[in-house]
């Protein structure tokens, strides 16, 4: 099946608007970590070396109601001297995984392991089910994370301060601006250029000169 | 799996605001112990001084107090039956575990992987 990317971004908006949208911790960037904690009142556990064996930051359990991060940048998430790109890191991860557990929680018993050795087969090998369950829930946290409304908002705000009437076919300025909203969304600059293409905000093939 | 107890100082957590880590770090207490005794994996401390402490902290006064530390008790006559077990342990693992493209989870990561989570959800000696 392919992936439904409109139907992630859907639910992102789905879910902001359910879960987020006029509360306290409606600001940017997104505070996932306490969404996860606190409002969805999942389990977070501490995992000592997740990265480093699985080359993911966290992962939600089969009973929906554990959350797996990676015990160093979930240490450093709280952390006053914190690293940024850990702390982003993490945040991208934790929406990654609440996007599983509002889109995809009706098929957890189809692709579930059941065994140990079933999850060691499928630890190397995704089938293309899963890859594409994979791209909807990097789909999901991207616009979670960086909802297209805001991202525009700030499209529209930066545009207003160029000379250029032409500045949307400006590579160099749509790289500047993926570099100047990541400290606002917490978003690494890949993923702020992502949105712009994805949400049709000021894609990519509109610009010469790379961005 | 949570017992009563877990429940309630999660519950009063929240209400307070409070991350699980942020309320550790007020209390001084290791955020993975207290995530345990939130699970139900761990039971509460013994120490009374330290669960008056908690109480206090999270509001609970009075009757409130008396049936925080009520709870604690109870807790731990219900220490939960060998969390070691693989039933356990499959509701534990990921469901959406992805292999990261180019990146293989060797045998050696993988059986780190499986004995990690087995420890994270069993009691404390």
């Amino acid at each position: 099946m392919p992936a439904n990317l409109a139907a992630a971004r859907d639910a992102a908006n789905a879910f902001r608007a359910k879960y987020i949208t006029g509360m306290l911790f409606d600001r940017f960037p997104l505070d996932t970590v306490f969404i996860a904690d606190n409002v969805l009142r999942l389990d977070l556990v501490s995992f000592p070396g997740l990265e480093g064996l699985c080359n993911s930051t966290a992962y939600i359990t089969a009973g929906m109601t554990e959350m797996y991060l990676d015990e160093a940048l979930y240490s450093a998430y709280d952390s006053r001297h914190y690293s940024i790109s850990k702390k982003n890191r993490l945040r991208f991860s934790v929406a990654h995984e609440i996007g599983h557990l509002t889109m995809h929680n009706g098929i957890i018993d189809r692709i579930r392991c059941r065994s140990i050795e079933e999850l060691k087969r499928i630890a190397n090998n995704d089938d293309d089910d899963r890859k594409c369950i994979e791209k909807e829930a990097n789909e999901f946290a991207g616009r979670l994370i960086a909802p297209a409304e805001e991202l525009k908002r700030l499209v529209d705000t930066y545009g207003h301060a160029q000379s250029n009437p032409r500045w949307r076919d400006d590579g160099r300025l749509r790289s500047e601006f993926a570099t100047h909203c990541c400290k606002t969304f917490g978003l690494h600059e890949d993923g702020i250029r992502t949105r712009l293409d994805r949400d049709g905000i000021w894609p990519s093939d509109w610009v010469s000169g790379g961005g | 799996m949570s017992t009563q107890f877990g429940r309630l100082i999660k519950d009063l957590r929240i209400a307070k605001g409070l991350t699980l880590r942020q309320c550790c770090e007020q209390l001084r207490f290791d955020p993975s112990n207290w995530s345990k005794i939130e699970r139900g994996i761990n039971p509460a401390p013994k120490d009374q001084k330290l669960l008056t402490e908690w109480a206090e902290y999270l509001g609970q006064q009075g009757e409130a107090l008396i049936e925080f530390l009520d709870l604690a008790a109870i807790s731990r006559n219900e220490i939960p039956a060998d969390l070691g077990s693989d039933a356990r342990i499959i509701e534990a693992l990921p469901v959406f575990f992805r292999a990261a493209r180019g990146v293989e989870m060797d045998d050696a990561k993988f059986a780190q992987f499986i004995d990690q989570v087995r420890k994270l959800h069993t009691t404390d000696a």
